[in-house]
């Protein structure tokens, strides 16, 4: 008998103390006059009504303390949670006394984990938030979180975009774990409180330049053919360029394509083509969630001067078995998911597409085109496994290839990645991720024609090890740090005769080595209620290593020396301190003001000369010929929300100053070419401007628009007589919009539209004639523009009737892309008239005037 | 021979797939006016014979008639010991008064003078040089026929060619240049600069050729039709770097621009001032055969 009642009071102690007081006595009715008591006074009047007698620590300064009530009337057991939670103290009533005691104060930490409950994937960026403290914290990528704060009693909430927000009311006397399935928002938007410090909000949170994009919002924008395409929708942000019209490649902010980091669950991707880059690699079903990086690059990342693009692959279902696709125009797609085993600990995904284009082939009339061979595909699988609350392990990976064959010649290019992660927790503070990387981007090219048969081959591969930590020191500073260390290896082109047949030689471009290593550190302190800062340092190094080839210049770019090294000699090493600072000030509930510092510097590049970008484009190193690329970027903003933060607006501006920028000298030879360093030119480059974005995320409609202006030039010895000139990416006035619209329940509507000026173009403004032909004679390089370009696309998702006891949910989306038939020039291109050889013309090659499509779209 | 890995070449394929999705419209574009050039157009090689340079005017690009030819002229050729002189024989068009024989290892320097093509009142002198290389030996060549075969460049449509092939061994120790051009009858058939193959040996050297294809005949060109017992003749020239680099820019800037060409550019001159064109200096190597048809 003894034992039974220590063991409910121990469960009554674990319990909260609160929850012991009986219904009865705490429903009571307490009436109040004024808006605010003091302690002494609110308990006279509790006394009054109820005549409960109340006892508190007498040695604290309680008497004169305020409390605040907003209510006409209380239960007796609320005011005292009010009381409660402003004074932080905590109280048992025993009998007809209610006895107040403080509650220890000592340094606990709250973590755990935020999923969404639908389907138990990591909510990456929830923000976790104590009302009372006016402190709070986000989830890590992979949805984990910590606060450490005095122990309380406090009013937590959880929320995530899109999802129902979660509060609770607890006691905090220890460490406490405390993980969290948040619902789906089913309601409308004005249902949800929307409370005015929200800490993910765009105002407060410290980092600026930075854009994150769930892959459901992708879904709902117009795509070309029905293709929902992350890269395209990224190509819709402000401050953003796709590089060419159709291309997958883009550029942020000035920069070229090749200085943006495309990390798929942490590997890089080299080349994010499919189709001449009218598609990209990564097919949206197999993906949670991407966030862009414009600038104000966070310490842990580094490599590349202009943009970090963070995509993840979604963990897959661990509540349920589940599935979906689609049936479109170019390809069509299947995504499996579900738990392996029970208890949720295991689940897996598995994504797949494969285009179609081909079959559009067979209908051409043109019998070179009728015996092609065009297709991809793309296949995308993870798994992850829970072993405990300590430690987690993903495995993901990508497969993706391209496949172009004809009669004689046949070209495959393709990605592969693969990552593994391990997350532990050391502590309720201290987390920790181990990844492993590695990441292949391949060609080849054959010809099967006698004397001129061929094979081409080229190859690039990169084996990562990675330490990440998060320390979650204290509510006002989080702390990361880590490293990183890569081995690249290069293997650029290899071309041989194919057959006894064949004329040609072996062809082999030196095949190079290199490491490349960062540590970092940073951490982002809150100093009072207002200012944020953020800073880091980031130590990069980077090393050739043997087996390699150096050749020496002479001032005409002719080989003078060639050096030679071993296997495993480290024969040149660059190293960079990049430092990362970031502010953030806080102006009102609404609004804040922002800047960033960042230094980048890059050690690959890729042979990119034409703003469309070749499959057989190849990355080559930094080298003792190639210095490394710096960037210093420097940018300042102003945030502002209104209406409840359902419309975020922010003006940016932005500095960025470039060393040792690469282009490329005229009629370069970029492909099997030993002695391509000879094609190089350096210099400097410089861009500048601001960009306008307002976010709108009201009832029905939601999505963004924006206005950039900006500048960007090029100083490069050897190329346009020195003398400054437009980047292919000099874009001055650029307006988008990217906007959907719930005409009903079931019916969604959305468009995009953009507009730009004309991008630069050297055109031929003299002309000479030599034996039959004419020679062109160009102006100065990218000083002419191409006409303005402007596009409008549509698209119509009509949702199936939800029918009761069936899974099954589907979906028809009709688009129409470029949808008032605009003719942009792709490219344009000078030729001698064919019936009039003096006359010569003008031509503009266009690309998709009203594309229609339609795709159903599945899940189950 | 098709060119060897050249980025159009090989990315045919994908060309064709882009001219699915694409289409083509004139466009009218402004452009600034240029200053005038001086256009050279000069050769000398290993016959014996008389010597042209003609020189024209360079004009806007949407001039639509001749080039203007630049008269009066004071034309000479030095090769080291000698100087030839050419006189006009028609407006812009200069020959050397004397024949004479381009010799390997000979390095000849042209010079113009008396031309004032920019107007500005002061006379320009403009000088070139360069050296006539080793000729190539051709061991043979021969003809096929192909019933389907596909030209270089876009426009031309695959169909029936005769096609020239040749047997010679490149030299592993240097870098080569080469030109071919052929005859029918002596009559030459590719006459535009855009239509001679040019070819470096980077990724054939040291090697037998093994027949590769150098000339084609288009038989459904009137000018191109192979009859029984025509004389089939292949010059191969012995060109250096910079003719060739001036040849195979030029053929690129031809085809025009496309998604996947980097930006253009001015091409690669051997004359000084700011002139347009070339001064080529190349010894020519003939081989002929008799076509037969069975």
């Amino acid at each position: 008998m003894k034992k039974i009642f220590l063991s409910l009071t121990i469960l009554a102690l674990l319990l909260g103390v609160n929850t012991v007081s009986s219904q009865s006595k705490a429903s009571h009715l307490i009436k109040i006059e004024k808006e605010h008591y003091a302690f002494n006074d609110l308990l006279k009047l509790i006394k009054e009504q109820t005549g409960y007698n109340a006892t508190y620590p007498s040695n604290s300064q309680l008497d004169s303390k305020k409390v605040y009530l907003v209510k006409k009337s209380y239960q007796l057991k609320v005011i005292l949670d009010k009381i409660c939670l402003q004074l932080q103290l905590k109280y048992k009533i025993i009998g007809k006394q209610i006895a107040f005691k403080n509650i220890p104060k000592k340094k606990v930490t709250i973590s755990g984990y935020i999923k969404d409950k639908r389907n138990g994937e990591d909510l990456i960026g929830a923000t976790c938030y104590i009302k009372e403290l006016k402190k709070g914290t986000v989830t890590n990528p992979y949805g984990f979180y910590s606060l450490s704060i005095p122990s309380g009693y406090y009013t937590i909430s959880f929320s995530f975009l899109g999802t129902k927000t979660q509060s609770k009311l607890i006691e905090i006397e220890e460490d406490t774990k405390l993980n969290i399935e948040l619902d789906a928002d089913n309601l409308q938007m004005k249902e949800i409180v929307v409370t005015g410090d929200n800490a993910n909000k765009n105002v407060e949170r410290a980092e600026m330049s930075v854009v994150k994009l769930p892959a459901a919002t992708v879904k709902k924008l117009p795509a070309l053919m029905g293709e929902v395409d992350l890269i395209k929708t990224v190509q819709m942000l402000p401050g953003v360029k796709p590089a060419a019209e159709g291309s997958s490649g883009f550029s942020v902010r000035g920069g070229n394509p090749d200085q943006n980091l495309l990390l798929l669950d942490e590997a890089p991707v080299y080349n994010a083509s499919h189709l001449l880059g009218f598609f990209s690699v990564f097919n949206n079903d197999a993906l949670s969630d991407l966030k862009l990086y414009k600038g104000d690059m966070p310490a842990s990342i580094g490599g590349r001067l202009a943009s970090f693009l963070d995509i993840r692959m979604k963990n897959g279902n661990s509540k349920k078995f589940s599935g979906n696709g689609g049936i479109g125009t170019v390809s069509s797609r299947l995504t499996l998911e579900g738990p392996i085993g029970k208890n949720e600990k295991t689940s897996f995904m598995i994504s797949g597409r494969r285009s179609y284009a081909d079959l559009f082939l067979k209908l051409s009339s043109d019998e070179d085109v009728k015996n092609n061979t065009v297709y991809f595909y793309d296949l995308n699988a993870k798994i992850n496994h829970r072993f405990n609350d300590k430690n987690r392990l993903f495995i993901s990976t990508y497969l993706g290839k391209d496949k172009f064959k004809s009669n004689e010649n046949e070209l495959n290019f393709g990605n592969k990645t693969f990552t593994l992660r391990w997350n532990h927790l050391f502590s309720n503070k201290l987390f920790s991720n181990t990844t492993l990387l590695y990441s292949k981007y391949d060609y080849e090219i054959s010809n099967r024609l006698g004397a001129s048969a061929f094979k081409w081959l080229s190859n690039m591969e990169d084996y990562s090890a990675k330490l990440d930590f998060n320390y979650f020191m204290n509510a006002n500073n989080t702390i990361k740090f880590g490293g990183i260390f890569t081995y690249h290896k290069f293997e650029p082109g290899h071309a041989f005769g194919l057959g006894d047949q064949s004329f040609l030689s072996d062809y082999r471009v030196n095949e190079s080595n290199a490491y490349e290593q960062a540590v970092y550190f940073s951490n982002e302190q809150k100093i009072g209620e207002k200012l944020t800062l953020k800073y880091g340092l980031r130590f990069s190094m980077f090393n050739n290593v043997g087996k390699g080839t150096v050749y020496d210049f002479d001032d005409n770019y002719e080989v003078i020396n060639t050096k030679n090294y071993k296997s495993g000699d480290v024969y040149n090493t660059y190293t960079n301190w990049e430092p990362r600072f970031g502010l953030k000030y806080t102006l009102s509930p609404n609004s804040s003001v922002k800047m960033s510092y960042s230094r980048t510097s890059q050690y690959m590049q890729l042979t990119q000369n034409s703003t469309g970008g070749l499959p057989l484009d190849v990355w080559f190193p930094s080298s003792p010929n190639v210095k490394p690329q710096i960037a210093d970027q420097v940018a300042l903003g102003y945030f502002r929300n209104f209406y409840n933060n359902t419309i975020e607006m922010s003006l940016e501006g932005y500095y960025k100053k470039m060393k040792n920028t690469i282009d490329f000298k005229d009629f370069a030879d970029l492909l099997l070419n030993k002695e391509i360093e000879r094609e190089l030119r350096f210099g400097e480059a410089e861009a500048y401007g601001f960009e306008f974005t307002a976010n709108l995320n009201l009832n029905k409609l939601q999505g963004w628009f924006g206005y950039t202006w900006s500048r960007t030039e090029r100083t490069v010895k050897g190329i346009n007589n020195g003398k400054a000139y437009r980047s292919p990416y000099d874009v001055p006035h650029n307006f988008k919009a990217a906007l959907s619209y719930e005409l009903s329940k079931r019916t969604t509507l959305s468009a995009n539209f953009t507009y730009s000026t004309g991008a630069p173009i050297t055109y031929p403004v003299a002309r000479a004639e030599y034996q039959g032909s004419l020679i062109k004679i160009y102006s100065g390089r990218n000083k002419y523009r191409m006409p303005d370009n402007h596009r409008l696309d549509l698209a119509l998702t009509l949702k199936g009737k939800k029918k009761p006891g069936r899974k099954w949910e589907g979906e028809w989306n009709f688009s129409l892309y470029n949808a008032y038939g605009r003719k942009n020039p792709w490219y344009v291109s000078f030729k001698q008239d064919e019936d009039n050889p003096k006359v010569m013309k003008a031509e503009k090659t266009y690309l998709f005037t009203f594309v229609p499509s339609v795709t159903y779209n599945f899940k189950f | 021979m098709k060119k060897i890995y050249t980025t159009n070449k090989v990315i045919g394929l994908i060309l064709v797939t882009a001219t699915l999705f694409s289409c083509t419209e004139e466009i009218d574009v402004k452009l600034d006016n240029e200053e005038t050039r001086l256009s050279v157009e000069a050769n000398v090689n290993s016959d014996l014979k008389k010597h042209r340079v003609i020189l024209k005017e360079t004009s806007d690009v949407f001039y639509s008639q001749e080039a203007i030819p630049v008269k009066n002229a004071r034309v000479k050729v030095n090769d080291g010991t000698t100087d030839f002189t050419y006189i006009e024989i028609k407006d812009g068009t200069y020959e050397s008064e004397l024949e004479f024989a381009g010799e390997p290892g000979k390095t000849y320097t042209l010079s113009i003078n008396n031309v004032d093509v920019n107007k500005d009142g002061n006379m320009e002198e403009y000088l070139a040089s360069s050296t006539m290389q080793q000729a190539y030996a051709v061991d043979s060549i021969k003809l096929h026929f192909d019933p389907e075969h596909e030209p270089d460049g876009d426009d031309d449509d695959e169909g029936e060619f005769w096609l020239l092939s040749i047997y010679m061994k490149d030299n592993p120790d240097k870098e080569d240049y080469y030109a071919f051009a052929s005859r029918i009858n002596d009559v030459i058939v590719h006459d535009t600069i855009t239509e001679v193959l040019v070819e470096k040996d980077t990724y054939f050297n040291g090697e037998q050729t093994k027949g590769v294809d150098v000339g084609e005949f288009d038989q459904n060109k009137a000018d191109e039709i192979l009859q029984n017992a025509d004389k089939i003749t292949l010059e191969t020239y012995a060109i250096n770097e910079s003719y060739y680099n001036f040849v195979n820019q030029l053929q690129e800037m031809d085809e025009g621009q496309n998604m996947f060409s980097g930006p253009p550019g001015n091409i690669e001159t051997n004359i000084s001032n700011g002139a347009i064109g070339f001064f080529s200096v190349y010894p020519i190597t003939r081989t002929t055969i008799i076509h037969k048809t069975e």
